[in-house]
């Protein structure tokens, strides 16, 4: 093909492309802040998985430093000769609160609402 | 521009007045932008959405002095979703308006009907090109894909675009 005859091409779409918007730049800001939510400024969870579970690994360590702090208990027994567990899946963390009381973490990634990709 | 740099700060932190003015500066360019990609009837909505969309993402802009081109790759991401949510992705041919006042409304007309015939990724590649004289450098982190890309979807479209005129020619 003739070089020209995508010169033209090109020319035409710049032209083309040059068109004004229908609606006018003011009016259109208007539109849109109209539509705008406000955002949110105080949700230091809002939008963001790392947060999460950055949050969620301080709360287990939490955990597991007030675990290791209790008092012993004057007979201490396996939690396995005490009582049957069911299988754990793999999103659940087992700890143990003291020789009787297991605690589950179910491990998740809560669904993000309004965060696009 | 200083100026712009100082309303994306207010914009960011939650001043939608400075967000609006920005709207205003950037609007013409965006609609143009995606009257190419998405199509001239669903242009101006695009842009709205795409503004929409910037606005909840404003936190997540770590280069505040990249905001146009930022805001360009939202308004790209939102008229290729758009296109791609449609069933055949090309534009319709009787949304393709005249320019109210071009020399040559005929050879515009052609144009946007010739862009319509290409896959949406394809046109945005002849738009940041050809209009806005962009490098594959700096077209391909705005589409997200490689350079090498960028020069592959604008190959296919000149190929395709060129196979338009050879038919014209011999009818």
């Amino acid at each position: 093909m003739k070089d020209s005859e995508m010169d033209r091409f090109d020319e035409a779409l710049r032209v083309w492309a040059d068109q004004a918007p229908q609606t006018p730049a003011d009016e259109a800001a208007r539109q849109v802040m109209a539509r705008l939510p406000e955002r949110r400024r105080g949700g230091w969870f809002a939008g963001s998985p790392l947060r999460l579970a950055t949050a969620g690994a301080g709360l287990a360590l939490l955990l597991m430093i007030g675990w290791a702090t209790l008092p012993e208990s004057p007979v201490r027994l396996f939690a396995s000769e005490e009582m049957a567990l069911p299988p754990l899946s793999d999103d659940v963390v087992l700890l143990w609160l003291d020789s009787e009381t297991p605690l589950y973490l179910t491990v998740a990634t809560p669904a993000t609402k309004g965060v696009s990709r | 521009m200083k100026d712009e740099l100082e309303l994306v700060h207010r914009a960011s932190s939650g001043d939608q007045a400075a967000f609006g003015l920005l709207v205003e500066h950037h609007w013409a360019r965006l609609v143009r932008l995606a009257r190419s990609v998405a199509g001239p009837a669903d242009a101006e909505d695009a842009v709205q959405d795409a503004l929409i969309r910037a606005w909840r993402k404003l936190s997540q802009l770590t280069d505040p002095t990249a905001f146009g081109s930022w805001l360009s790759r939202v308004v790209v991401r939102v008229c290729l979703k758009r296109a791609r949510s449609r069933a055949s992705g090309f534009v319709s041919l009787e949304n393709v308006r005249e320019p109210q006042s071009n020399p040559n409304p005929g050879a515009a007309l052609d144009a946007g009907r010739w862009l319509a015939s290409l896959p949406p990724k394809q046109r945005a590649v002849m738009h940041l090109t050809v209009v806005e004289g962009m490098t594959d450098s700096e077209i391909a982190p705005l589409l997200g894909i490689a350079a090498s890309s960028v020069r592959a979807h604008r190959h296919r479209a000149r190929q395709h675009l060129e196979r338009h005129f050879q038919q014209r020619s011999a009818t």
